[in-house]
């Protein structure tokens, strides 16, 4: 199957705005789904609200489309009913670590085999460019007009800390990356998070003054490096993409399973 | 002649529709004019269909109006979209590639903004296009200008007034068959939103902690609270999400302060069992709920009135609580700040009850906006508690009303719990303590009616009564006029003071009409359900609209028509 038979086309144009990174992501999942040559009645996408979860009505899959931070939730029913299919669960900034900060870090402690993507361009896109918990201390949005005072999560480390038992970031220059990690989340079992930078020109970049989208999108080449490079070793501000986890933990329908077997046994 | 106008501007979100709309509102205000004007726009940031309708008239005027006499077409699918809501004789000015058609002006918009030095500048010279076409002086949107680019920094001002100008003098021979002479007076009042409104309300109630989480259309009230708390003692908090947020709120009103947050359905959903909380612990807080059409995210820029039955009865179990919704923005000022002195004086939560109309659609206000000279807190310190080492934060009082201290503010010592608890506070289980603690709180009942104002009537001895709520107040009105001008006896009556609910006052109102219909912006007319079951009076119809779009006066009087045929 080609990239273009995985999209609902007639449901273009897209509503995201000229060079908004949200379309780099669908555009390189889609190849990871492609390549991984994965029927589309084996997969479900679980969105819940914000720019980012519109992804879910582009992509031609089995969707639901939910409320606002409660996508893993949802995910987790379908996958908890029916194992056998692929759960990729798109989510904004705010739409997993605010509104939805509970259910994520809940997800992450179950090690269920969901692929959770978090698309952090820092700030609530759909509801206008409020500040997010990815913001970032000193960072300008329209709730924070004098500058932020909330200092930002490490999306990484809290997924890593909450037991995630595969975790990457990447960003939207690093587009071959960026494929590569979502095929390998979505292989992954257990619970997959990938962190991916992306630019929200409309209000992020607006409000902060980072340029162009094309200028955001340069800006991540600079300021990211390779986990464990040698300039990130000199350069602490750099910030790490790749894969930082990825190991055998047990996963949570299998898990399940086995109780279910110790209950029936005999039966 | 008399002035009514409506100029509709359409375009993608993101092209600046606002802005054209914004200054013509500046303009007609200036010149002493009435104006309402609407806001509609798809749940996208870029992109889709959208548009700012601004009715412009020499009389006060509180609903838009449905038929279009200027189309401002920033695109051609606007023109396409909505031709036909243009009135005989009416134009669409736009940008015209060829012939064009009879009822277009082509007007080279962008052509004319890049002669002005930037393309950015296409609004200012879509409304000097409007000003023009409409007749008004030039130095009266000059002024406007000046006011809004002066002191901007570069050429911001001098490329606006450029553009300006040019597109004013594209149309100069152009022939409008509704353009008047501007000689109206002075300026009328204030040009005010709904969420404005209601922040001022906030501030007026003395409101010093505002808790959020982003929702539309609830979200302009915390960013023009945000605004004010430069000048003003007040603390606006983005919370992650709407269950902290009240509960911030609670915190912060149990703490000592007056508090409130605002949101809309889902966010509202999140947030009742925190109501409940204040409900058992008769905290004080003010919620405003901005109505969007539900379930769920459902369509999360318009409007509707379909949280009505939802917030009388939200959360577990029974408790009181104010419901208030107001029908303009001057309502909503003084409702806001209403909520706060009453949520204070019976230790009670208080709601007011928005909607996406009220809160994103400019009107004229003309009544003085004014605070109260004192804030009365409704609070004891030692000095008025006979044993403060004794202190009883829920004292069983007749009233229901227990003395509230704060605490850490004296020797009173404040325990306050969620669980069911006895007079000092204390978690207990007794059957003694539950059925002493709910009676005295609905022992308040009867006080809390009191404070409720009768309905507005309008016309009110008329044989057929319409009845509505909430926004839909300034349609309802003119639907009345209109339906008189056509002979039919029809008065209305608007009730904006909700829970507790009057039921002898609205049974008043109600008494001497041969019939009544109410008019609600949702699927089941609750409004009409709660009357019945409130004073047994049963509505001999309704007039219900449940798409997401504000009421016209002309769908309120068709719908009342057909009953009558
Ligand atoms: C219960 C609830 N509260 C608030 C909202 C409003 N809302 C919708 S999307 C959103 C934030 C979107 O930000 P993010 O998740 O970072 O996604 P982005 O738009 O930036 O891609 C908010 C606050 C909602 N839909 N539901
Ligand atoms: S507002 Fe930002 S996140 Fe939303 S579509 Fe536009 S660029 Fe993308
Ligand atoms: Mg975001």
């Amino acid at each position: 199957m080609a990239v273009r038979d995985y999209l609902r086309e007639r449901f273009f144009p897209h509503m995201w705005c000229p060079g908004c990174g949200h379309g780099t992501v669908l555009n390189n999942l889609l190849r990871a789904i492609e390549n991984l040559k994965i029927e589309k009645n084996d997969i479900v996408m679980v969105s819940g609200i914000g720019c980012s979860a519109r992804i879910s009505g582009y992509v031609d899959f089995h969707t639901l489309h939910t409320i606002h931070g409660r996508a893993l939730a949802f995910a987790t029913g379908v996958k908890m009913s029916r194992p056998d299919l692929n759960l990729i669960v798109p989510m904004g900034d705010g739409d997993a670590l605010a509104i939805g900060g509970n259910h994520f870090i809940h997800a992450a402690r179950r090690n269920i085999d969901i692929t959770a993507i978090i698309m952090n361009n820092r700030i609530y896109g759909m509801t206008g460019g409020q500040f997010s918990p990815l913001t970032g201390y000193g960072k300008l949005a329209t709730t924070a007009p004098y500058s932020n005072i909330d200092h930002d999560f490490d999306a990484v480390s809290l997924a890593t800390a909450a037991g995630a038992s595969f975790v990457a970031r990447t960003t939207t220059y690093h587009v071959k990356q960026m494929a590569d990690i979502f095929q390998k989340a979505i292989l992954h079992k257990g619970f997959s998070v990938v962190e991916v930078l992306t630019q929200c020109p409309t209000y992020f970049g607006r409000k902060n003054r980072a340029g162009s989208a094309a200028e955001m999108v340069e800006n991540y080449k600079k300021s990211t490096t390779p986990i464990g490079s040698k300039a990130s070793q000199e350069n602490s501000d750099l910030i790490e993409r790749g894969i930082f986890i990825e190991k055998d933990l047990p996963e949570y329908c299998g898990e399940y399973d086995k109780i279910i077997q110790k209950a029936m046994k005999g039966k | 002649m008399a002035v009514d106008i409506t100029v509709k501007i359409g375009g993608e979100a993101g092209q600046g529709i606002q802005t054209v709309g914004d200054l013509l509102t500046l303009v007609c205000h200036k010149a002493g004019l009435y104006v309402m004007a609407i806001n509609d726009f798809e749940s996208r940031i870029r992109g889709g269909k959208s548009f700012f309708q601004i009715r412009i008239s020499d009389k006060p005027v509180y609903a838009p109006h449905h038929r279009v006499n200027l189309l401002v077409a920033l695109n051609q699918r606007t023109y396409d979209s909505y031709k036909d809501e243009l009135v005989p004789g009416g134009i669409s000015m736009m940008d015209v590639k060829g012939e064009p058609e009879e009822n277009q002006l082509p007007v080279p918009i962008n052509d004319l903004a890049v002669k002005a030095g930037k393309k950015i500048t296409a609004n200012t010279v879509a409304a000097g296009a409007c000003l023009g076409l409409l007749g008004a002086p030039f130095e009266l949107f000059e002024s406007i200008l000046k006011d809004r680019f002066e002191g901007k920094g570069g050429d911001a001002l001098e490329m606006n007034l450029s553009a300006a100008r040019l597109g004013y003098d594209s149309v100069k021979d152009a022939k409008f068959p509704w353009s008047f002479t501007w000689q109206f007076g002075d300026p009328k009042g204030s040009v005010l939103n709904g969420s404005k409104a209601i922040a001022l309300g906030a501030l007026a109630g003395d409101c010093r902690v505002a808790a959020f989480y982003p929702m539309s259309p609830a979200t302009g009230i915390m960013v023009n609270l945000s605004s004010l708390s430069d000048d003003f003692p007040l603390f606006v908090e983005q919370a992650e999400d709407e269950i902290a947020a009240i509960n911030m709120v609670i915190g912060a009103s149990f703490a000592g302060v007056r508090a409130m947050t605002s949101t809309s359905g889902g966010g509202f959903c999140l947030m009742t069992e925190g109501l409940g909380l204040a409900g058992m612990t008769e905290t004080p807080i003010v919620v405003v709920n901005a109505q969007r059409p539900g379930p769920a995210t459902g369509l999360p820029t318009r409007t509707a009135q379909g949280d009505l039955m939802f917030v009388i009865n939200a959360s577990q179990d029974e408790f009181l609580r104010f419901v208030f919704a107001p029908g303009t923005p001057s309502e909503a000022f003084e409702m806001t700040e209403r909520a706060f002195h009453l949520a204070d004086k019976y230790q009670v939560p208080a709601i007011v009850l928005t909607d996406q109309t009220l809160n994103d659609s400019l009107y004229i206000t003309e009544r003085p906006l004014s605070a109260p000279r004192e804030i009365e807190r409704y609070v004891v310190g030692d000095d008025q508690i006979d044993s403060p080492s004794e202190y009883r934060r829920y004292a069983i009082t007749s009233s229901g009303i227990s003395p509230r201290a704060l605490p850490c503010s004296g020797k009173a010592l404040v325990l306050v719990s969620g669980n069911e608890h006895s007079e000092d506070g204390h978690i207990s289980e007794a059957i003694t303590d539950r059925m002493n603690m709910v009676d005295k709180r609905n022992a308040k009942t009867p006080a809390m009616l009191e404070e409720m104002r009768p309905p507005e009537r309008y016309h009110a001895e008329s044989e057929l009564l319409l009845v509505g709520w909430g926004s839909s107040k300034g349609p309802i009105r003119e639907s009345v006029d209109r339906l008189r001008e056509d002979g039919i006896s029809a008065g209305c009556v608007h009730i904006a003071d909700i829970w507790p609910f009057r039921a002898d006052l609205v049974q008043k109102a109600l008494s001497s009409c041969k019939s009544f219909f109410v008019v609600e912006q949702n699927s089941t007319a609750q409004l009409g359900r709660l009357i019945r079951e409130q004073t047994g009076l049963v509505a001999e119809g309704s007039v219900l609209k449940y798409d997401g779009r504000p009421f016209f006066p002309d769908e309120i009087v068709r719908g009342i028509k057909a009953y009558l045929d």
